[in-house]
């Protein structure tokens, strides 16, 4: 394949770490899209969250510089500070409606 | 000094609008006065009084020796070509516009104190007064067209918020409402007028027009009627001339004063003013200056006419008020400018006499306008009385009052003038016989005879305050002498030039003047006396018929014939009504409103909606409202994204 993407990707070996990459973020989507509650749904969040952050230290390593490292860590403070907004979120709507099933949520429907 | 001396003349009445607007307003809205209707009656007459006392300042002191001042605060706009001056000037001929609109304003503000006393909006009145007389300085002062229609578009204004300035009722919104479209087809012609005359010479400054037409003339002969008689139309409409005079007599809905400054004295003299203005480009336009002179008569015969079989005491001045605007059109359609200026003059000296004391009248008859039952009130209101005759004998021709020396001068004009003609001074006399009639039946209808009023209405009568009565006084000897500055070089045998005409020279006749055959002095004189004679036919007519009235005015209702068709004005609302009224609001309404605004129009735009509802209604169905279905539909776009940037490279 002469594309320059993907020759990048396999090209400098590091197509393993790439796997896992793909691998983590695939289930943390599956697990958003597919699980019916929402302390899971955010759950999936994190783990896609994390794949990001390994993507971006292997590139970082790849490209001999520390800008992707330190993206990871403030995607780690950011992350930390959803999760608290997303819990006490969950947390509150449990006690008003006494279920966190996302399919009773559907207050948007067009 | 001199620009700010002009600049006060015309910003003054502003200010005096501005304050009493501001208050009226206020007025209105906190229901609590800031000040009352003495206040602002005496703030608007000292606002129009220092204007015009700055006026004769700038007139008698500034001008003396030289022919003109003039002053341009700023550098209006100034696009390509177009170099556009909001600039003032002020020459002879505005100086005697100047003059008589700023001296008869003060007069009637000073008469207004005492008649609109005890109204409630008394201070919205002095307000648009003011601006009224703001709006009339611009168009006389204007030194360029749009200038010059700016405040030609002002005083339409003030006219329209003054006859419906009791707009409460019905009647007379809808008089005002009339008063403005009207004007407003007459305007029309003034800007296509403009807009010729911009295309052709390319400068809006009037007396570059008018050194245009005179000296280079490059304009077809063609257009240059056509420009003429456009600029004609719209004076047609603010003069009230055939065929656009059919506003004035239904604008008497306003308050009385308000018909004698505007509806009589200033704004419909307008017209005449404006095409002595354009003198250049009417003698470069023979053609154009015949319609003015038929025009003219047609209407002063027609309306003269009209007026005679007229009971109501304000429409029977308004026709008389379109009849003497004819004998001014004519005399500008002869070519005899000075003339048109010079009755346009007394015209507003005994006009408003005859208005204001009309006023005072029905003030005294509480509110009643028919002649029918007045009469004898000679004794109880003697001032009135007095003034009006003086003011009758003035428009009737009497000498030596004012109205005399410029109809006189009016008839010799058309009847010498190379533009003039023999037919149109026939009609001319016999207009001014028709006016010495009606003016005398109003006067012996009026105040000889016996009272035919009710009881209570004579119990009631009584001389109107001196705010009302000193006006009367000032404009009734006004009547009487302010002809004497135009005495004919004839009466004085040759020794007394004619001051007016002297006076007038330099701005009027600048671009040339239209040649009088030679008559001997024999002919002049014998249709002096002529004239004379006419007008004291009138009046004895008049005398014999309605001196003492013994039995019952008959009721209009049963007239028949002639009669007839003159009480209902020949019938010209009705024709209006039906040929040009009623088709445009079929028009209007039939195919404007119901098909094509809302059938086409509301239906394009009510059926895009509705399309657009219903294109939505089909995608509102991917909107479930679950999160994760939304969550799958970005993973598609994504999944999508990358496809395409993947087939793309």
């Amino acid at each position: 394949m002469n594309n320059p993407f993907t020759d990048f990707i396999i090209g400098s070996g590091g197509i393993y770490t790439i796997a896992v990459v793909l691998l983590l973020f695939t289930l943390g989507g599956m697990t958003v899209l597919f699980r019916r509650t929402l302390l899971h749904m955010l759950m999936g969040v994190e783990l896609m969250l994390n794949a990001v952050n390994l993507s971006f230290i292997y590139f970082s390593r790849l490209h001999q510089n520390h800008d992707g490292q330190i993206l990871s860590l403030m995607i780690f403070v950011v992350a930390a500070c959803e999760v608290a907004v997303g819990i006490a979120i969950i947390v509150h709507l449990f006690k008003r409606t006494g279920t966190i099933s996302v399919e009773t949520y559907t207050a948007e429907r067009g | 000094m001199e620009s700010s001396l002009i600049l006060l003349i015309i910003i003054l009445p502003l200010i005096g609008a501005f304050l009493n607007g501001t208050v009226a307003a206020t007025n209105a809205y906190r229901k609590k006065e800031i000040w009352g209707e003495k206040f602002a009656g005496i703030l608007a007459f000292s606002a129009v009084g220092s204007s015009f006392l700055l006026s004769l300042y700038a007139v008698f002191v500034k001008m003396s020796g030289i022919d003109s001042l003039s002053f341009t605060p700023y550098e209006w706009l100034s696009v390509g070509g177009l170099q556009l001056n909001l600039s003032f000037v002020i020459d002879h001929l505005s100086a005697v516009m100047l003059l008589v609109v700023t001296g008869v304003s003060s007069v009637i503000h000073f008469y207004s104190i005492g008649y609109i006393h005890g109204d409630e909006s008394s201070v919205r009145y002095f307000s648009y007064l003011n601006l009224f007389v703001f709006a009339m300085l611009l168009l006389i002062l204007g030194d360029s067209m749009p200038v010059m229609f700016v405040g030609w578009e002002g005083v339409g204004l003030c006219s329209y918020l003054l006859i419906g300035f009791w707009y409460k009722e019905e009647e007379k919104a809808i008089a005002g409402k009339k008063a403005f479209i009207v004007n407003r087809i007459g305007d029309f012609g003034f800007l296509l007028g403009m807009f010729l005359i911009f295309a052709n010479v390319g400068s809006l400054t009037i007396s570059e027009v008018n050194e245009f037409f005179h000296h280079n003339n490059s304009m077809t002969f063609f257009w240059t009627n056509v420009a003429g008689i456009c600029l004609f139309i719209g004076a047609t409409g603010k003069s009230a001339q055939i065929p656009l005079y059919v506003w004035l007599p239904d604008a008497m809905a306003g308050p009385t004063p308000v018909s004698a400054l505007i509806h009589a004295a200033t704004m419909v003299t307008a017209g005449v003013y404006m095409l002595c203005r354009f003198h250049g480009l009417y003698l470069a336009a023979p053609v154009a200056l015949n319609v003015v002179l038929w025009i003219g008569a047609l209407t002063a015969i027609f309306s003269a006419t009209i007026a005679i079989y007229q009971n109501d005491i304000k429409k029977v001045l308004a026709y008389s008020t379109v009849s003497q605007l004819g004998f001014m059109f004519m005399a500008a359609g002869a070519g005899a400018f000075v003339i048109a200026i010079f009755h346009l003059m007394t015209h507003a000296f005994f006009k408003a006499c005859l208005f204001l004391g009309s006023g005072s009248v029905i003030h005294a008859m509480g509110g009643e306008q028919d002649i029918r039952f007045m009469g004898g009130l000679k004794k109880y209101m003697p001032t009135t009385y007095i003034t009006f005759l003086l003011a009758t004998l003035a428009i009737a021709g009497i000498p030596p009052f004012a109205g005399f020396f410029s109809k006189d001068e009016i008839l010799w004009n058309v009847f010498a003038s190379d533009h003039g003609s023999k037919i149109v001074w026939a009609i001319g006399a016999i207009a001014a016989l028709c006016t010495a009639f009606y003016m005398f039946r109003l006067v012996y209808l009026t105040f000889f005879g016996k009272f035919r009023g009710t009881p209570e209405q004579e119990h009631h009568l009584h001389e109107s305050p001196s705010t009302m009565t000193a006006p009367l006084i000032i404009l009734g000897v006004l009547s009487l002498i302010g002809g004497w500055i135009g005495i004919p070089k004839l009466l004085s045998g040759g020794l007394i030039p004619n001051f007016f005409h002297h006076y007038l020279e330099p701005a009027v006749s600048k671009y040339g003047h239209v040649e009088l055959h030679h008559y001997s002095h024999s002919v002049e004189y014998s249709l002096m006396i002529l004239s004379v004679v006419i007008a004291v036919i009138g009046w004895f007519t008049a005398s014999r018929l309605f001196r003492e009235v013994k039995k019952e005015l008959p009721d209009p209702a049963r007239y028949s014939g002639i009669p007839k068709l003159l009480w209902n004005k020949y019938f010209v609302d009705e024709i209006y009504d039906k040929l040009i009224v009623n088709p445009i609001k079929f028009l209007a309404t039939k195919v404007f409103l119901n098909i094509s605004d809302k059938k086409l129009i509301d239906g394009a735009a009510n059926g895009s909606a509705r399309g657009w509802r219903q294109v939505s209604q089909v995608f509102s169905y991917l909107q479930t409202g679950n999160i994760q279905a939304y969550g799958i539909y970005i993973i598609f776009g994504a999944a999508l994204a990358v496809a395409l940037a993947f087939y793309i490279y």
